[in-house]
Order: structure tokens, then C-alpha cells, then sequence
């Protein structure tokens, strides 16, 4: 049982950081109770028992995953216009206060390339990053009684 | 035609799962050997599948968390009851079925050969 205990443990840490964090101690739980059933009823715990769990949990961890990133992705892409014009008008007042040395075309059009290059990709990590945590947040709440308590 | 206000068919999982708590609140592993028991054993449902479907209906407002209770052996698990979003959605799949069955018998489907008036002369 200590063997089989730890391993669903550590299967348990394939799903995603919120998924387990909302779930994790009920399906250990449900697993304990299943394992204790099969062994009393049966003896012993068969291969039968950890291929379904095995084929179940994989088809799951999966899918979990997919939901996550889906969920993660659309709140990021709405948080990232708001973020890169924040971003970029920062960008613009700092280099506006900044002394402006002559420069040729082409470092006009660096620098030109520069001021929407770098609020771009602060906008992608930074709304990547919050959507994370947003998405995290909701799973839990979702999971621990965040929705119609009794 | 279409009913467009008709809602989506469930998945057997989470119709399964409706059923399981229609009538008390149960944990986890009271619903896994409930819907095993309800279909007979063709819907077995592994802890991967049951958490799954547990978290979309929670977010769906189909099931709720019910509270933790500690249990014979003393040990605290978590109950989920239906909601009346969750039992309007479990009678609209009853009635699904129950329309389907009805089609199958007119159209005498039925596994076993025709309907016993058309069976016999």
C-alpha cells in the first residue's frame, strides 16, 4: 500500500499546478479508498487495476494540460494589447526625456523597430505570467467551494 | 427542426455522475462505485476521469461542494451536491432518452426483433 501510495503521489504531480491543487488530496483520497476496496474484495491488486488507472490517468493528465494552456492563452492575448500600449507609451515618454544624439536612417528605424519591439515582448511575458496566475487562482477557488457553497 | 433552447446532451460521465447525486450527497469514491453499480459496470470511471468531469461541472454549476464531513473510518472527505441547474440538466437528458426510446420502438428497433403485435399473424 506504501509503495502504491507513493506512486499515485507522483503521478499526481503531471497534472497542472492548479488542477492538483484544487483535486490533489481528494483523488488521493479516492484512490486510498478504491485500493483498500479492491485489495479487500480481491486479495490482491492486479494488473487489471493499474492498467485502467495507468490508460485513465494519462487520457486525463492530458486533457487537463490542454485545458489549462486553452484557458491560459485566451486571457493572455486580451491582457496583451492593454499591456503593450501601457508598455509602449512608458517607452515613449522615457525616450522622449532622454538627450537625442543626430542619428542616420538607419538607426532612426532601429530605434524605431526597438520601441515596438521591446514593450511587444514585455507584453507577451508579462501577460502570459498574469494570466497564469488569474487562471491558477480561479481553479482553486472553483475547486475548493468557490461556487455555490451549501 | 432544431430546439436552439434545448440544452447540450450531457457525456455519460457527467450524466452518470448526476444520477449518482440525485437523490444524496456523496464523495468521490461514492460516486465512482455508484455510477459503476447505475450502469451495470459499462461506465467505469477512473479517479483521472471522475476529477475531470467533477471540476467542468463545478464550473458549469451542474454539482456543488457540499463540505467535508469525516466519514465511518474517520476520515474527512469532501461531498458534492446536484444543483438545480444540475437536475435540470440530468431531466432534460431523461427526456432525451426517453424520446429516443420512443423513436426506436416506433421504428420497432427494439434488440429482439419487431414489436409482438407485428410478430404475430
Amino acid at each position: 500500500m506504501k509503495n502504491a501510495l507513493q506512486f499515485y503521489r507522483l503521478l499526481l504531480t503531471l497534472y497542472p499546478r492548479a488542477f492538483r491543487a484544487a483535486f490533489g488530496a481528494q483523488m488521493l483520497q479516492t484512490f486510498l479508498d478504491q485500493y483498500a476496496d479492491v485489495e479487500a474484495s480481491e486479495g490482491a491488486v492486479g494488473l487489471a487495476f493499474w492498467l485502467f488507472l495507468l490508460a485513465d490517468e494519462a487520457r486525463s493528465i492530458a486533457e487537463q494540460h490542454r485545458r489549462a494552456s486553452a484557458a491560459r492563452l485566451a486571457l493572455a492575448a486580451a491582457l496583451f494589447l492593454p499591456l503593450f500600449a501601457v508598455f509602449y507609451a512608458a517607452l515613449v515618454r522615457v525616450s522622449l526625456a532622454l538627450p537625442h544624439p543626430p542619428v542616420s536612417g538607419a538607426g532612426f528605424l532601429l530605434a524605431l523597430a526597438g520601441l515596438l519591439l521591446l514593450p511587444g515582448i514585455l507584453g507577451a511575458v508579462v501577460s502570459y505570467t498574469l494570466a497564469g496566475v488569474v487562471t491558477a487562482g480561479l481553479a482553486v477557488a472553483r475547486g475548493t467551494g468557490g461556487i455555490g457553497r451549501a | 427542426m432544431t430546439d436552439i433552447d434545448a440544452p447540450e446532451p450531457l457525456t455519460p460521465a457527467v450524466f452518470h455522475i448526476l444520477l449518482a447525486l440525485a437523490n444524496d450527497e456523496k464523495h468521490g469514491y461514492e460516486i465512482m462505485k455508484a455510477v459503476r453499480q447505475d450502469s451495470g459496470g459499462a461506465v467505469k470511471m477512473g479517479n483521472g476521469t471522475l476529477y475531470g468531469s467533477l471540476k467542468r461541472m463545478l464550473a458549469d454549476g451542474l454539482i456543488a461542494d457540499a463540505g467535508e464531513r469525516a466519514g465511518s473510518d474517520d476520515t474527512r472527505r469532501k461531498y458534492y451536491r446536484l444543483t438545480d441547474a444540475g437536475r435540470e440538466a440530468m431531466y432534460a437528458e431523461i427526456r432525451r432518452y426517453r424520446d429516443t426510446l420512443e423513436s426506436v420502438r416506433r421504428y420497432a428497433l427494439l434488440p429482439g426483433g419487431p414489436p409482438a403485435e407485428k410478430a404475430t399473424p
